[in-house]
């Protein structure tokens, strides 16, 4: 069988936070892809070890070059070389982007509520930024639980849309710090947090939740406990040294 | 992970400590959903099978591939049932060879457009 693993050329990269790292890949006859879909990064070393993971699409309907943002784990087999090490002008084998599930398409004219721990921002971000480009005018709203608001992706980007945008809009939930003059303490998501900061349940949102594997299970029995038909609520875990992400 | 029960939630729920590993209180193993292997089985079958719909042989339950439970720290990657846990699939790969289970799934809903 052939591979479907093929090379990409580094083009950018630009620190997100202190951890993590925005990167700009070029694939040679990269078609297109939808808003939410990951690729898969291999690493072999000189012994002939690998390791994939995989990472989510940041970006929205770019040619030829797409963005993933890598957040670095402590103790990581691939992220603190991406973060750390890896230089514009370096290549890397990639696979996809794949995954035809948790993905959010333009023609979709339902009202979209996106669900984010930690990095798990980062397929949302795609999702957002294809429906700004869009002409779609569905309501979209993000509800970005974080440690602190050092710890967030995207912050300058995420404020100027959701002042300008009639269509956007962001709410944060601070988990260990909150900014300066935040109404609120530090306090981990809660159910009743979660369902004053998002869209009511009729009508019926289209959900995309995104975070570790944990948060992600505490919040989708937290919507469903709350009437939002599980139909509509779409879920993707990711773990830290697993083989995946 | 801590002895707490999983029946405590809220605001002190140490569950939510950051941590690299995705278990659960209970289920110390981590496991991801099937968006996790979307790019080993697109490898494999040449369509995207976590966006198609499976049956449990097991139990019954009709279920979209991405949200069945994955285990992939392990040799291979082990899909199970999200509703009864039972074994769906198993892929191991060798530097030379696939070695495919399905024996869990009676059959899978695969869109033509997909």
């Amino acid at each position: 069988m052939s591979t479907m693993w093929r090379v990409a050329d580094v083009v950018s990269g630009v620190p997100e936070t202190e951890t993590s790292r925005t990167i700009g890949l070029r694939v040679a006859g990269l078609d297109g892809y939808l808003a939410g879909q990951h690729i898969d990064i291999r690493l072999t070393a000189d012994d002939g070890y690998t390791a994939v993971r995989s990472y989510s699409v940041a970006s929205a309907r770019m040619d030829e070059v797409l963005e993933i943002t890598v957040d670095e784990l402590a103790n990581g087999e691939v992220s603190p070389y991406l973060v750390r090490d890896l230089a514009v002008g370096d290549q890397l084998e990639i696979r996809g982007p794949v995954g035809g599930w948790f993905v959010w398409r333009p023609s979709n004219p339902n009202p979209v509520q996106l669900i984010a721990g930690g990095s798990g921002v980062v397929p949302l971000m795609s999702m957002v930024r294809a429906h700004e480009e869009s002409g779609n005018p569905s309501q979209f709203r993000l509800l970005y639980s974080l440690k602190s608001p050092e710890t967030g992706f995207y912050q300058d980007e995420l404020r100027t849309l959701d002042r300008e945008s009639a269509k956007f809009t962001v709410d944060y939930v601070y988990t260990r710090k909150v900014p300066e003059a935040w109404p609120s303490l530090p306090a981990r998501l809660t159910a009743e947090t979660l369902l004053a900061n998002i869209l009511p349940a009729d009508p019926a949102p289209d959900i995309f939740v995104c975070g570790q594997t944990v948060f992600v299970e505490t919040v989708a029995e937290w919507l469903v406990q709350a009437g939002y038909p599980a139909a509509t609520i779409k879920t993707e875990r990711f773990g830290g040294t697993g083989g995946t992400r | 992970m801590s002895g707490n029960s999983g029946a405590a939630r809220g605001s002190e729920d140490p569950r939510f400590e950051d941590q690299d590993i995705a278990g659960t209180a209970g289920n110390p193993i981590s496991h991801l959903d099937g968006n996790a292997v979307a790019g080993a089985l697109w490898e494999l079958f040449r369509f995207d099978i976590i966006a198609a719909i499976g049956r449990c042989r097991h139990c019954g339950a009709v279920s979209v591939v991405a949200q069945a439970s994955v285990y992939s720290d392990a040799p291979g990657i082990v899909v199970r049932c999200r509703s009864c846990e039972g074994v769906l699939l198993r892929l191991v790969e060798t530097p030379t060879r696939y070695w495919l289970d399905v024996s869990g799934l009676s059959y899978l809903q695969i869109d033509r457009e997909g």
